[in-house]
């Protein structure tokens, strides 16, 4: 029986994994210390944390701590440090998970970072109006990451499961993009 | 052909740049600029293939993507496409193309003599003829003999690239139409995207005489692309618009230098200035090398410097071909108009292989090697159908053209019927809300283009083309009609009209015209055919794009691969997740990780058993509503196992409660069912409960559960040193601890589905390879999922799905004491009392000890007969070796199976029959062979 390990490409060493070209890096951010995922009352949550508001995936996330917005009662709450948290339900009307081990989150930088998602995301990107309603959840090359817009372009939350399809995917789209996108 | 040459100059080309190719092996020279059809008619190539039925030889019929003559196979490289369209393919170094349609070459083909038995096989001849003694004995032969192209298994082509946009306008076509939307479209603000399948953006201004704004048309096309692309609309040249979508949403491909490139696209507003395809005369042997569309003779002329014949007839109906005969003179040729409309027709090609004069209508003979036809226009409005926009027929236009406007949709242009290039401008500029009176103008004359097909029984004597692709002749839609075919959708089927890789391009208004006049219809009675995409054929590599390989159905990924890797794992797919089956290379991996699990200790990954948390005040409900067994009564910090059931009652999968707090619970389902299980906890949250007051959270990516089990286990687990004692005392069996591992939490749950001692634990997902490490250096031997599936057989523990179907419900498997006892509502309660669910002779599971040593199949029926009746009345669930025991244990699902205990079954394998079958024997004995009383467990 074939082995099957043979065909697919061994998870990276995700220390060392980045791709780079000229006018694209993609790499594994390291700035991030704690992943919670909350969901109820929110805002109850975030601005205990110090997170000013919930970003949908046109918003700019300016800081190095964030809450995205993934349902209406469900945000992951990304934040530089790890800080004591309560997991589980709170008084407040919220419950917390930590899925800090859970997801490898992506820096796309450069100035073909939008081509290089373009080829796998039909979502537009290129709109700068703010939705109230729209999840960070999207579909990149058939499978869901949470995207936010970074000053330096945008940032995947994966889950670690499928994380090594998307650093495969990104590793063999990036031989496609020019710098028009076109 | 005889009068094909190419001129000294004019035309795109380079004549600066030759590049080399051969053609049926022969080798030839075109230029930078040429297309493969260009340079195949400079070469004096006049028969390019042969005909899809009777082997007719066929030369170049047009200059565009209608062609129905000119596909090659092409090899470039590394590249292979068994069906290129000579006339869209840009001609490139190296090319080596072949006719694919002949046996031997395009020129000499020996299967030409099929053409003398025409008349005696004529429109569903096959249908009709190949039926005794079966059609399968025929269908083969006659499949390779009619197949357009070959395939070649060796061939490859790289991943194809995939891009998405999203525009407020995407405009399909750059003829005056398009660019004139596309310029209105940038003026007021808006994202475009402009699409044309040509080289470049101009359409019929690239072959046409015409001023615009005060320049020739070519000029100004030239200059409008130019502006769009300074204006920041992305502008994309030999890109197919083949299929529009819900939602406004377009497919295109785009050919590059290096290959196809798809696009997904979804624009607000759509233009269509897909222009308008040029039809044939109907006359007989409409079907000659050297017939060819006279907007093609023009193109070639002007866009290539390719004269396609020295003496020239032009049968027309239309002024469009006035502005040929103009150009071929002054090219040098000699030029004849027969004009259709002055009750002048062309009656008759004459000459075997190639055009070599005509026949009038009034028996005059003329000698020729160019016929160029212009039977009028029919709008390009395939994508327009696709959006399910409806045609009608226009006396008026001489086409059919739009009914109705579209939401978000316009059709402009030659493709709504306005041919006149003021008309087409003004309509391409209003449709993406130009300024009113601002479209770009022209001088350019009215014109009448419009014509109806010419369809005159008196002048359709002799082998009459309607379908070239196809052999389609109007004999052929004489007899379909006969013979009451007269649907357009059955004629269709009948004769072929319009099928095949140009789906009636130039052929199906003509087709519909001989119909009509058949039937005493006005065209627009007799109806149209559907157009579905794609437009023009698209490669299956281009559609997956990136889809394809590693990226087609990506696995899950373990957090411990790398560590498996080093142990030498042999990797399987289990439920969408790589995991290792078995470790090392040698024979009887699985046997020896069996007996370690049995006699000393295991180590295996358990990293994708669910870890759903269901949190908040209602937590204890939500999960009582879910759950066949009632899990609220379960003390904090205990275990229970439990099944989940759909709504039919039916189990949907199984799993462990671990219950950490009054108000939050893990439910640790089935690996593979994750997802599923999660979306099931969400939907029952959102419908039934106060969404404030519960919540499911996916933790199972974040955590690696390494399972350590075995007698040997509890040795194994002490050397951890956890931080939390798990003596029996303090950890008993479904039992559950925490402790450290590393400096980061650790969950301990003493859960077990080998029937051994065991301990599942879970720590952070990037610790997992140090939990299996120090394992392993305690004395853990790596089990695959191999073994694991073994060594729950030999317990009759289930794996939901393989052991059960889609109508097993609990009390099948055992477990009816819920259904019995339970008064309050869960998922699939009342099912489990409907009168099916409540039968006696439900299928039951049970064990099947096999009375010889061979394996049972998986799959395997147990038969009954009665008299002559036979009839299954179970099959083999699972099935295999047990090294502990030495003989064979196999699970299955046997009706009344219960009450057959000790009953002997025959046992078939219908899906070894195709060897010889296989039929076994085996006795009905309960779902556990092993340990029945669970000592080992504790031991």
């Amino acid at each position: 029986m074939r082995d099957r390990g043979l065909f697919w490409t061994p998870v990276p060493d995700w220390a060392e994994a980045e791709l780079d070209r000229s006018g694209l890096r993609v790499s594994v951010t390291r700035e991030l210390r704690q992943l919670l995922l909350v969901s109820g009352e929110v805002g109850a949550f975030i601005s205990r944390r110090g997170v000013s508001g919930v970003l949908g995936p046109r918003d700019l996330a300016l800081g190095p701590a964030y809450a995205l917005r993934l349902a209406p009662d469900r945000v992951l709450c990304a934040f530089p440090s790890e800080h004591p948290v309560d997991l589980g339900w709170s008084e407040k009307g919220f419950a917390v998970a930590d899925v800090t081990e859970g997801i490898i989150a992506f820096d796309v930088e450069g100035r073909d970072a939008l081509a290089l998602l373009q080829q796998g995301m039909s979502y537009d990107l290129t709109a700068l109006d703010s939705r109230p309603a729209e999840s960070c959840n999207i579909v990149l090359a058939g499978l869901r990451v949470a995207i936010v817009r970074r000053p330096e372009g945008w940032r995947l939350h994966v889950e670690r499961p499928f994380a090594t399809a998307v650093w495969t995917w990104l590793k063999s789209s990036i031989a496609h993009v020019t710098s028009s996108g076109a | 052909m005889r009068g094909s040459v190419r001129l000294a100059s004019g035309g795109e080309i380079d004549r600066s740049r030759p590049l080399r190719f051969t053609f049926d092996g022969r080798p030839m020279t075109g230029y930078a600029g040429d297309t493969v059809a260009s340079a195949l008619l400079a070469s004096g190539v006049s028969i390019v293939g042969r005909s899809f039925k009777y082997h007719r030889p066929r030369g170049i019929f047009s200059a565009g993507i209608e062609e129905p003559n000119a596909l090659l196979d092409l090899r470039l490289a590394e590249r292979h496409d068994p069906i290129c369209r000579a006339t869209v393919e840009r001609l490139a170094d190296g090319m080596a193309l072949c006719s694919v349609h002949a046996s031997g070459t395009a020129a000499s083909d020996r299967l030409a003599i099929i053409d003398r038995f025409a008349r005696f096989i004529p429109a569903a001849f096959y249908y009709k003829s190949f039926m005794w003694p079966s059609w399968r004995l025929y269908e083969d032969r006659i499949r390779a003999m009619a197949g357009i192209g070959m395939l070649d298994p060796r061939a490859r082509r790289g991943l194809a690239a995939e891009h998405h946009r999203a525009v407020d306008l995407c405009v399909v076509g750059g003829g005056p139409a398009g660019l004139a939307a596309a310029l209105a479209g940038m003026g007021t603000g808006k994202s475009v995207l402009i699409a044309d399948m040509d080289q470049r953006l101009g359409g019929s201004l690239l072959a046409r005489d015409g001023e615009v704004a005060g320049m020739p048309g070519r000029d100004w096309a030239g200059d409008a692309a130019v502006r769009l692309r300074r204006g920041g609309a992305l502008v994309l040249t030999q890109t197919m618009a083949f299929g529009l979508y819900d939602h406004n949403a377009l497919g295109l491909v785009e050919r590059t230098d290096t290959g196809e490139r798809l696009w997904r696209v979804r624009a607000r507003e759509i233009v269509l200035a897909t222009g308008a395809i040029e039809r044939p005369m109907l006359f007989a042997n409409n079907d000659r090398p050297g017939v060819m569309l006279a907007g093609a003779v023009l193109s070639y002329l002007r866009r290539h410097g390719v004269r396609a014949g020295e003496r020239v007839v032009i049968a027309t109906a239309n002024d469009s071909t006035h502005e040929l005969s103009v150009a071929l003179r002054a090219a040098g040729a000699e030029v004849l108009v027969v004009d259709a409309r002055k009750s002048d027709f062309v009656t008759k090609v004459v000459g075997k292989d190639r055009v070599e004069g005509v026949r009038l209508a009034d028996g005059t003979g003329l000698d020729a090697d160019l016929v160029a036809v212009s039977g009028g226009f029919s709008p390009a409005l395939h994508l327009y159908a696709h959006a399910k926009g409806v045609v009608a027929w226009s006396r008026q236009k001489g086409a059919f053209v739009p009914r109705d406007k579209l939401d978000g949709l316009s059709v402009a242009g030659a493709a709504n019927g306005a041919f006149d290039l003021a008309a087409a401008l003004a309509e391409g500029w209003g449709a993406a809300g130009g300024e009113t009176g601002a479209a770009p103008r022209t001088s350019e004359p009215d014109r009448a283009w419009s014509a109806a097909p010419v369809v005159d029984p008196e002048h359709l004597r002799g082998r009459v083309w309607v379908d070239l692709q196809n052999d389609v002749t109007t004999k052929d839609i004489v007899l379909a009609h006969r013979e009451s075919f007269s649907a357009i959708e059955h004629l269709k089927r009948y004769t072929t009209l319009g099928m095949a890789t140009d789906q009636g391009k130039t052929s199906n208004v003509n087709g519909l015209a001989v119909l009509a006049s058949l039937a005493g219809r006005e065209m627009g009675e007799a109806g149209v055919t559907t157009f579905r995409p794609p437009y023009a054929p698209v490669s299956f590599v281009t559609i997956a794009a990136m889809h394809r390989g590693e990226l087609s159905h990506p696995v899950r990924r373990l957090p411990v691969e790398p560590e498996h890797r080093a142990e030498r794992a042999h990797f399987r797919e289990y439920g969408g997740i790589l995991r290792p089956a078995w470790y090392g290379a040698e024979e009887g991996a699985i046997a020896r990780e069996c007996l370690a699990a049995r006699s000393r200790a295991i180590v295996f990954d358990g990293s994708p058993l669910g870890k759903i948390e269901i949190v908040g005040p209602d937590a204890a409900k939500l999960i009582d509503f879910i759950f066949y067994t009632r899990m609220s009564t379960l003390a904090n910090g205990r275990l229970r196992y439990g099944l989940m059931l759909t709504e039919g009652g039916a189990i949907f999968d199984d799993g462990v409660v671990l219950r950490l707090a009054e108000d939050r619970f893990i439910v640790s389902c089935s690996s593979s069912h994750v997802p599923a299980v999660a979306a099931h906890l969400e939907a029952w949250r959102q419908d039934i409960f106060d969404r404030r007051r519960v919540f499911i959270h996916d933790t199972t990516a974040s955590w690696a559960t390494i399972t350590i089990g075995g007698p040997g286990s509890m040795a194994v687990v002490r050397s951890l040193e956890l931080g939390s004692s798990i003596d029996d005392a303090d950890l008993p069996h479904m039992g559950f601890a925490e402790g450290r591992f590393g400096g980061r939490p650790v969950r301990i749950a003493r859960v077990s589905f080998i029937g051994e001692r065991s301990y599942e634990i879970s720590v952070p997902a990037s610790l997992g390879g140090a939990l299996w490490a120090a394992a392993r250096s305690a004395g853990a031997e790596p089990m695959g999922v191999e073994a694991l599936s073994v060594l729950r057989l030999e317990k009759g523990f289930i794996i939901v799905g393989a052991d059960t179907d889609g109508e097993t419900m609990p009390h099948d498997i055992g477990f009816a004491g819920p259904r019995d006892k339970r008064r309050d509502a869960y998922v699939g309660d009342r099912s489990l009392f409907t009168e099916d669910a409540m039968r006696v002779d439900r299928r039951q599971l049970v064990g099947l000890r096999a009375l010889d040593r061979r394996v049972l199949p998986p799959g395997a029926h147990a038969i009954v007969s009665s008299g002559r009746e036979r009839r299954s009345i179970g099959f083999v669930t699972s099935s295999a070796m047990s090294p502990a025991l030495g003989y064979p244990v196999a699970l299955g699902l046997v009706e009344n199976g219960r009450m057959r205990m000790g009953e002997v079954l025959d046992l078939e394998d219908y899906g070894a029959k195709r060897t010889g079958g296989s039929r076994h024997q085996a006795e009905v004995v309960a779902p556990c062979f092993l340990d029945g009383q669970g000592a080992r467990l504790h031991a």
